[in-house]
């Protein structure tokens, strides 16, 4: 009974806690501008996701050890050092939106301006990453995600035209009023904005932290198998409401106090309190996520102590390295820079970071050395290799993209 | 031939490619006189994201008449909306219209400025919860998105 509860528990928070800011903001745009022309992308990241979270979280159940724990070790300090960069700055950048997207919760809750709550949230974040224990953290906010799932009864209410959902789905087109580069353009923000490295990041350490053995495997496929497609299928239920109501209105979704008026057609103001309360239980959930993985990212490469299964006078450069990105992050964003437009460049870069980021792990899931006989079988090497191709023409064509279409307009 | 006898030529050409590295600056500092139908392009871009804060607005007065949605958070939508708008509408009356499009701009920012009076007024409505103002403003703000729609066939 037990270990049902804990298979549950960990399917329920992988999936509240699979949607950030990057995939409300994103999957809200597109729906509004493209429909569900764009829906295949969403399930395509999900696979990649899905593919190297197991692999990753394979390696910190066999190894003891985090997966960039062991970059620097079997790819040599350059490659790590590249590893490094990539995936921390766009860590740290979706860190800044993540902090600035629970501000524009709270702003729309209350009407006050999300600048003056940048510190407080800061602050509040900090206090939690110090103190709270990670499986409260970690089941709190991933429970508390799962209140986005009002998105999904909004759809069910709304009662659309579900043929012509489907036909959007399966158009894949851009539709008369967007080109095909601005529907490539967002087809890598979406793939971005589902494979953003703090995921592994997080997910491998988070791994070394709740001190995964090779008896756990099973539970990590369960959660990775069951709860990020149905995070997924969340994502997507964002964009269907915003398709629905906004995209015949002519409405483009460029706030987040846009993203729950679908909901409130649909149930009203019980619907808003639910979808609002899902919007800071998952940004500030991807927060702590990001802010830890900033952490783990630094203290991991340099062979420091790390981790909250340390106290934090033992992992103290861990924890000033988290203090440091809380405040610069703070500083970044009470120059009064958009949060939504920090997220659109987070999933744009984040694509950009993908084969860096995602290469080792394939390498490391390899290595017999590391993983004895629990090597990647066949199909996760094809996997993983169909994934990296993909990754890799995406990190090509994101920056063209992103100057050809001026961001997106 | 010395090389005294090369050395006028030399500072003949130097001169000329100054004078003409200065002729290019001095037309990149200029303001370009630009194309009307690119100017007309750039009318017909600003409505189309103009008529999104405005339908906006719309959807943000019917929720909020129903109540269906907090005044906070309607407060914020309508407040949001009318920055985008605000923004959107400045930055294409900073514009310099070229030769010949000055009735693209003299219709194109009276519906800009219309849009921005009725979302105003919907701002204010929709903060002093007044039901009455906030139905006022619903037939102002559906006006100005039906208009703000119809813009690129409507624009000279």
């Amino acid at each position: 009974m037990k270990k049902i509860f804990a298979v549950a528990l960990g399917i329920l928070t992988a999936i509240g806690g699979f949607v950030d800011i990057g995939d409300l903001v994103t999957n809200a745009l597109v729906g509004s501008r493209f429909g569900l022309s764009l829906a295949w992308v969403v399930v395509v990241g999900v696979i990649g996701i899905v593919v190297f979270s197991e692999m990753s979280g394979r390696v910190a159940a066999i190894s003891g050890r985090a997966t960039f724990d062991l970059v620097r070790e079997r790819l040599g300090p350059r490659i790590g050092l590249a590893n490094l960069l990539a995936s921390m700055g766009v860590t740290f950048l979706t860190f800044i939106a993540e902090i600035g997207g629970v501000a524009l919760a709270i702003e729309i809750a209350t009407s006050v301006n999300e600048v003056l709550w940048v510190p407080v949230v800061a602050a509040a974040l900090w206090i939690v990453l110090w103190r709270v224990r990670f499986s409260v953290l970690e089941n709190v906010f991933g429970l508390v995600g799962l209140a986005l799932v009002v998105f999904a009864v909004a759809l069910w209410k709304l009662d659309p035209d579900w043929g012509a959902l489907w036909a959007q789905v399966t158009s894949f087109s851009p539709g008369a009023d967007n080109t095909w580069t601005q529907y490539c353009y967002y087809a890598v923000a979406l793939f971005g904005a589902a494979l953003t490295p703090y995921e592994v990041f997080f997910f491998s350490s988070g791994g070394v932290e709740e001190h995964w053995g090779e008896k756990d495997v099973g539970t990590m496929r369960l959660n990775v198998f069951l709860g990020f497609p149905l995070g997924g299928a969340l994502s997507l239920a964002v964009a269907a409401v915003t398709a629905v109501v906004f995209l015949p209105a002519g409405v483009e979704v460029e706030s987040l106090s846009q993203v729950p008026l679908p909901v409130a057609i649909a149930l009203g103001k019980i619907g808003v309190a639910i979808a609002l309360l899902g919007f800071f239980a998952a940004t500030f959930g991807a927060a702590c996520e990001t802010g830890l993985s900033v952490g783990y990212s630094i203290a991991q490469f340099y062979g420091w102590s790390w981790g909250k299964f340390v106290a934090p006078r033992q992992a103290a450069r861990f924890h000033a390295v988290i203090l440091l990105s809380t405040l610069v992050a703070v500083a970044v964003l009470l120059t009064t820079v958009d949060p939504v437009a920090v997220t659109e460049y987070s999933v744009v870069f984040s694509a950009l970071a993908l084969p860096l980021t995602y290469l080792p792990i394939l390498v490391i899931a390899n290595d017999p050395d590391y993983m004895g006989e629990r090597v990647n079988g066949r199909l996760a090497n094809v996997l993983g290799s169909v994934y990296l191709v993909v990754i890799l023409v995406v990190a090509v064509a994101a920056i063209p993209l992103m100057i050809l279409t001026r961001g997106g307009q | 031939m010395t090389a005294r006898a090369l050395r006028p030529d030399r500072s003949r050409w130097r001169a000329a490619v100054l004078a003409a590295a200065a002729a290019l600056t001095a037309s990149a500092c200029a303001t370009p006189e630009g194309d009307p139908s690119l100017y007309r392009d750039e009318a017909v871009s600003t409505t189309k994201a103009a008529h999104s804060s405005v339908a906006t607005v719309a959807i943000v007065l019917r929720t909020r008449l129903r109540d269906l949605t907090f005044g906070r958070a309607a407060d914020d939508a309508v407040s949001t909306a009318e920055t985008s708008l605000t923004s959107t509408a400045g930055t294409f009356e900073g514009l310099q219209p070229p030769r010949g499009a000055d009735s693209v701009r003299r219709q194109a920012t009276q519906l800009l400025s219309d849009a921005e009076d009725a979302v105003a007024a919907a701002r204010i409505a929709v903060r002093r919860d007044d039901r009455a103002g906030m139905r006022a403003a619903l037939v102002a703000v559906t006006r100005s998105a039906d208009a703000l729609d119809k813009a690129p066939e409507t624009l000279p």
